[in-house]
C-alpha cells in the first residue's frame, strides 16, 4: 500500500466559463502518473455529467457536494456569507480541517481571499496577505532555466506598508525556493527608479529595511522595463501596482497574438513572413501563455491556495493542480513559517525605528 | 462442437481478453509491440487486482468454466500460458488469434481487425449452451471489446437477428468465412439473456460515456476492484474475493482513498446502493475502508440495487466510434 496521496481540493464553481473547463482540467491531471488526488467540489450533479464525458481515472477524484459556488457577477460577500457551504468556503473548510492539502479556485479574488481569511489563520508575523503570480521573462531563472519570474502582490490587498513588503519579500524568496528550486533568488522591489530614493514612503522605507536583510537577497529598486526583461527572480509590490502590471502583461501578450492573426489575413508576404516564423512565434506564444503557468498561490495563509485565472481553460486548470501539488510536496507552508520566525527571531522585522531606538 | 463451448454440467461461463484486461500490454507503438512479443512470462505483469479477481472467480465458482479469448498471435501460446500458470490461473481454455496463418492466406483485414474473429469465436463457444448457463465478459477499451460483446450478448439474446449481425460483420471488415461461421453457430444457439454482464476495464482511459449508446449490459471500469465489488454484489465473489482483489489493488501502488473514490464513481453510475454498502461493511478486511469513508458517497448512494434495461443499439452507426484508434483520438 502506497503512501496517502496528496489531496487538493478543487473549487469547479466561479470560473468564467462554468464547470467544463475545471473538470476537464481535474481529469486530464488525474491521468498524469503521480498524481495528486483532487477532490471536486461544487455541484455534484453536474460535475458527475461533465466527468462522463472526460477521460479520468476515477480512483484519484472525488466530488463533494457544494450549495453552489460564487459566480462572477454577484456580490461575493453575501454569496459567502449567505451560502457556508457553497464551493469556495467548502474548499477552504476542506484545507482547515485537513481533509485536503491544498486547494485550487477559479472564483473572483476576492472571494477566494475572504473565504480564506474567514477560514485560514494567518502564518505567524504576516500582516497581510500576497497575491503571487508567475510571468514571462526575456531571461531565465534558477538551475532549471525557467523562462519565467514571480511577482507579489497582485492583488490580494491593495495596499502595503514597508513592514508588509518586507514580508511579501521573504515569502516570495520562499516560494521561488521551493517551486522553482531556485536556492538564492534574486527579490527586489519594483519603483519608478533603481535609486534607494525613489518611490512611495513605503518602498523608500522598504527598500532600507532589505537593504539588512541577511534572509533574503536584495537587490535593490527595479523598474518596469525590467520586469519582463527578468532582472531578478522576485518582484515585490503592493497589490493595487502588481495587479495593474500583471494584467497589463496579460493584455499585451493577447494583443500580440490578435496583431499576429491580422498580420496573417491581410497580406500574403507577411503570412509567408510568419508562417516563416512560425515555430519561433509559436514559442513565443507559448512563453507569454499565461495558461502554461497554472495560477496564483496566495502566501501567508496556514494553507496551500492557488487562485486560478477566472477564465482558465483545461490546461490552466492542470497547471494550477501541478503548482498546488508542488508547492504542498515542498512544503511551501512550512518553509515560509520558518522563514518568518527566523526573520522574527533576528529582530530584523522589528519596525526600523524600534530597532533604532 | 467448438472447443470453446460450454460443458453441460457447467453453471457459469467467464470470457476473459488478455491484453489491456487481464495484461499491462503496450500495443500502441512499435517498441511496445517488440516488447510484448519478446519479454518472457515472468517480465509480463497483470492488470492490478486482474490476477487476484480472476483467481477469486475461479475459486468462488467452482462449476464455472472459465475462457480465455484473445487476439494475441497463436505463436505467444507457450509464453501466455506459462505467465498464467506463474499467476496461479485455473482457466479451462485460451484461444489466440492465427495470425500468421491469416498472413499466408493474404488476409490482412483479420490480421488488423477483431471483429471477424472474436465474434464467430463467442457464437461458436454458446452452442451447445443451456439458457441457464449465463456468462460474465471482460474486456478492454483499446479495440473493440465493447462492441463486439454487446453486440454478442444482444445476438443471443435475439435483440439482434442474423441479417443484422451478418451486415454489421461485413461493415466491420470481416470475411465471408467469418460472417458464415458466426451465423451458423448464431443458428445453433437458443435465445435467452445469458449474457449478463460485461465489464470493460478503461485501459486507455477512454470516457465512460463513450459506453452508454451501448447496451446496459456493457460496464466501464476505472479499476478490476469495481468489477470485484460488482461481482460480490451478486454474489459471484465472495467476502475473501473481493478482499484478495482490494489487496492486489494496493499492492501496486494505490491507497485506501483511491479505492473509496472508486466506490464513489460507482455510487455516481448509480452501481452502489445502500444493501451493498452494508454488506461491504461487513467483509472484515473491508470495514475500516468503509467506515472511514462512507461519506464520500454519502450523496450518491442509491435505495435499491440498479435495474439494467434493454436498450436498442444501433451498432451498424457505432462501428465507425470502435475502429482502432490512437490514444489521442479517443
Amino acid at each position: 500500500m502506497s503512501e496517502r496521496p496528496i489531496t487538493i481540493a478543487l473549487d469547479v464553481m466561479g470560473s468564467d466559463h462554468g464547470i467544463e473547463p475545471m473538470v476537464e482540467g481535474a481529469a486530464r491531471f488525474s491521468l498524469e502518473s503521480g498524481g495528486a488526488e483532487v477532490l471536486l467540489v461544487g455541484d455534484s450533479d453536474a460535475v458527475h455529467t461533465a466527468l462522463q464525458a472526460q477521460r479520468h481515472d476515477a480512483s484519484r477524484l472525488a466530488v463533494i457536494a457544494a450549495d453552489g459556488g460564487v459566480s462572477p457577477d454577484e456580490d461575493f460577500r453575501a454569496a459567502l456569507s449567505e451560502r457556508p457551504n457553497c464551493s469556495t468556503n467548502l474548499c477552504v473548510a476542506l484545507l482547515a480541517g485537513g481533509q485536503a492539502d491544498a486547494m485550487v479556485s477559479a472564483a473572483p479574488t476576492g472571494a477566494v481571499i475572504l473565504a480564506t481569511s474567514a477560514g485560514l489563520r494567518r502564518l505567524p508575523g504576516v500582516r497581510k496577505t500576497a497575491l503571487a503570480a508567475v510571468y514571462p521573462t526575456e531571461r531565465k531563472h534558477g538551475p532549471r532555466q525557467d523562462p519565467f519570474a514571480l511577482m507579489l502582490d497582485v492583488g490580494a490587498t491593495v495596499h502595503a506598508s514597508a513592514a508588509d513588503l518586507v514580508r511579501f519579500a521573504v515569502m516570495g524568496s520562499t516560494y521561488a525556493q521551493v517551486v522553482s528550486a531556485n536556492p538564492n533568488p534574486k527579490v527586489a522591489l519594483l519603483s519608478n527608479g533603481t535609486e534607494n530614493t525613489k518611490g512611495t514612503e513605503a518602498i523608500v522605507a522598504a527598500h532600507e529595511w532589505l537593504n539588512r536583510s541577511e534572509i533574503v537577497d536584495f537587490a535593490g529598486n527595479v523598474e518596469g522595463l525590467d520586469i519582463p526583461k527578468g532582472t531578478v527572480d522576485v518582484v515585490v509590490c503592493e497589490g493595487f501596482l502588481g495587479n495593474v502590471v500583471l494584467k497589463m502583461l496579460e493584455g499585451v501578450g493577447e494583443v500580440v497574438a490578435d496583431l499576429a492573426k491580422d498580420a496573417y489575413a491581410r497580406r500574403f508576404l507577411w503570412r509567408l513572413g510568419l508562417t516563416m516564423l512560425s515555430s519561433g512565434v509559436r514559442q513565443l506564444r507559448t512563453m507569454t501563455d499565461w495558461k502554461q503557468y497554472g495560477g496564483a498561490p496566495l502566501l501567508g495563509v496556514d494553507g496551500v491556495v492557488v487562485k486560478a485565472h477566472g477564465r482558465s481553460n483545461p490546461r490552466a486548470v492542470s497547471n494550477a493542480l501541478k503548482v498546488a501539488t508542488k508547492a504542498v510536496r515542498g512544503d511551501l507552508t512550512g518553509k515560509i513559517e520558518t522563514g518568518l520566525a527566523e526573520a522574527a527571531r533576528s529582530g530584523w522585522f522589528d519596525e526600523p525605528d524600534e530597532r533604532e531606538g | 462442437m467448438s472447443l470453446m463451448s460450454v460443458r453441460a454440467n457447467v453453471e457459469h461461463v467467464y470470457r476473459w481478453d488478455l491484453d489491456k484486461t487481464y495484461l499491462e500490454t503496450d500495443f500502441d507503438s512499435v517498441r511496445g509491440l517488440v516488447k510484448t512479443a519478446l519479454e518472457p512470462a515472468v517480465n509480463k505483469r497483470a492488470v492490478p487486482g486482474a490476477k487476484a479477481l480472476l483467481n477469486a472467480i475461479a475459486q468462488d465458482n467452482p462449476g464455472s468454466k472459465i475462457v480465455i479469448l484473445s487476439g494475441s498471435p497463436t505463436q505467444m501460446r507457450q509464453v501466455l500460458e506459462e505467465k498464467l500458470r506463474l499467476d496461479g490461473v485455473r482457466f479451462d481454455e485460451l484461444r489466440l488469434k492465427d495470425n500468421l496463418g491469416n498472413l499466408r492466406r493474404g488476409r490482412l483485414r483479420a490480421v488488423s481487425h477483431q471483429m471477424g474473429y472474436k465474434l464467430p469465436a463467442l457464437l461458436q463457444g454458446r452452442v451447445g449452451a443451456r439458457a441457464v448457463v449465463h456468462e460474465t465478459l471482460f474486456g478492454d477499451d483499446a479495440e473493440q471489446d465493447a462492441l463486439v460483446y454487446a453486440l454478442y450478448a444482444d445476438l443471443v439474446s435475439g435483440l439482434v437477428d442474423e441479417t443484422e449481425c451478418a451486415e454489421i460483420l461485413r461493415a466491420a471488415g470481416a470475411y465471408r468465412d467469418e460472417v458464415d461461421a458466426a451465423i451458423a453457430a448464431l443458428r445453433r444457439i437458443d435465445p435467452s439473456s445469458a449474457i449478463d454482464r460485461v465489464y470493460i476495464h478503461l485501459s486507455r482511459p477512454r470516457a465512460p460515456k463513450r459506453f452508454e449508446a451501448l447496451s446496459e449490459h456493457v460496464i466501464p471500469i476505472h479499476s478490476h476492484f469495481q468489477a470485484g465489488v460488482l461481482e460480490f454484489a451478486r454474489e459471484r465473489l465472495s467476502p475473501a474475493g473481493l478482499v484478495s482483489v482490494a489487496e492486489g489493488v494496493l499492492s501496486r501502488g494505490r491507497h485506501p482513498v483511491h479505492l473509496a473514490n472508486l466506490l464513489q464513481d460507482l455510487g455516481r453510475r448509480s452501481w452502489l446502493d445502500r444493501g451493498l454498502e452494508a454488506r461491504l461493511m461487513a467483509v472484515d478486511g473491508l470495514h475500516t475502508l468503509i467506515a472511514a469513508f462512507r461519506s464520500r458517497w454519502e450523496g450518491v448512494i442509491c435505495d435499491a440495487p440498479r435495474k439494467q434495461r434493454p436498450r436498442t443499439v444501433d451498432y451498424l452507426a457505432l462501428l465507425p466510434r470502435f475502429e482502432r484508434r490512437t490514444a489521442r483520438n479517443s
